[in-house]
């Protein structure tokens, strides 16, 4: 079993960010959704 | 090899997460103008569909009544189709009757032109018999003027015819009386007697002298009486002409009228002038 680089990158961080915009973008949708009478699954 | 791809794999996740929350993010900001235009739209669809219900309801009821029009024009054309078919008819049947009122006018035309002719030939010959007529009665008018002066001269016939019958009367009368005389101093009746030897008796009749004129020899004169053949003056008699109590001369009678007689002065026996208005006598 080799030992790998723990160590977090700029990417992760990208991989961070990209993961907030994302619930955010839910968020937005669920918002829009919930305007015309959406009440979730 | 690996290692690049995951990197771009992340950039490009990276990149369509902030796309995804930036569209997400305009959805969330413009869908309530959205819903509002939507709103708009459907009230605006629901009005023109009201509006497009009534319009068809409308129309259906125009198209109902526009059938219910054509109905009634296809009955009323169909009723006037009839009766044009029947004007045409009583147009033909009016127009046969045209004809036969036409022929008979021309027959009566030629007869009142024949009817005319013959009424101008009896314009002529009335004509001509007015003119016949009044010939005729100007011939009547003579013929009756003749007759007035026959029927004068038969009523002056028959005055002369009673008076002649009178004087035959008197004269058989008087020559019964003679007779009656002759008887009585005894004398033969059938005695000749020579004209001569009995004087002729001349009854006095007066008159005056009208006109007197000499010929153109100068050595006669000529005188006119006023008494003539009605006053028992006969051509050859011997008057005498006076005035007042003067003795003018003897005429002799040369011309006898009813009225008037034509004289000749005897020269030998002329005592004065004869002038107009002297008496004439047959007997002094």
């Amino acid at each position: 079993m080799s030992q790998q680089n723990s160590d977090p990158t700029v990417y992760d961080g990208l991989m961070f960010v990209s993961l907030g915009a994302v619930i955010i973008g839910i968020v937005f949708l669920v918002l829009t959704l919930s305007q015309y009478g959406w009440s979730g699954p | 090899m690996n290692n690049v791809v995951g990197k771009m794999l992340i950039v490009m996740q990276l990149v369509f997460s902030i796309l995804f929350m930036c569209f997400a993010g305009a959805v969330y900001t413009f869908q309530g103008q959205w819903k509002k235009q939507a709103s708009s739209l459907q009230a605006k669809l629901d009005v023109a569909e009201t509006q497009t219900r009534d319009a068809k309801a409308a129309h259906d009821r125009d198209i109902k009544v526009l059938t219910d029009r054509a109905k009634e024009a296809e009955a009323e054309r169909d009723n006037a189709q009839a009766k044009l078919e029947d004007a045409e008819t009583r147009a033909r049947t009016i127009q046969e009757q045209l004809d036969a009122v036409m022929l008979e006018r021309d027959k009566a035309i030629a007869d009142a032109q024949v009817a005319t002719t013959e009424a101008s030939a009896r314009v002529v010959e009335a004509t001509a018999l007015n003119k016949e007529v009044q010939s005729l009665r100007s011939r009547i008018a003579e013929l009756r003027q003749e007759l007035q002066v026959m029927e004068d001269k038969l009523l002056d016939g028959q005055g002369r015819l009673a008076d002649a019958r009178e004087m035959e009367e008197q004269l058989l009368v008087e020559v019964a009386n003679l007779k009656d005389l002759l008887r009585l101093n005894d004398i033969d009746p059938r005695t000749v007697v020579s004209p001569g030897d009995v004087p002729q008796q001349i009854e006095k009749v007066d008159g005056f002298v009208d006109e007197t004129l000499r010929n153109q020899a100068r050595n006669q004169e000529l005188v006119k009486i006023t008494i003539g053949s009605d006053d028992k003056i006969y051509e050859g008699m011997t008057l005498t002409v006076y005035r007042e109590d003067s003795y003018i001369c003897q005429v002799r009678v040369m011309k006898v009228y009813p009225d008037i007689a034509i004289c000749v002065v005897n020269e030998k026996t002329r005592n004065g002038l004869v002038q107009v208005g002297d008496n004439v006598t047959t007997k002094l």
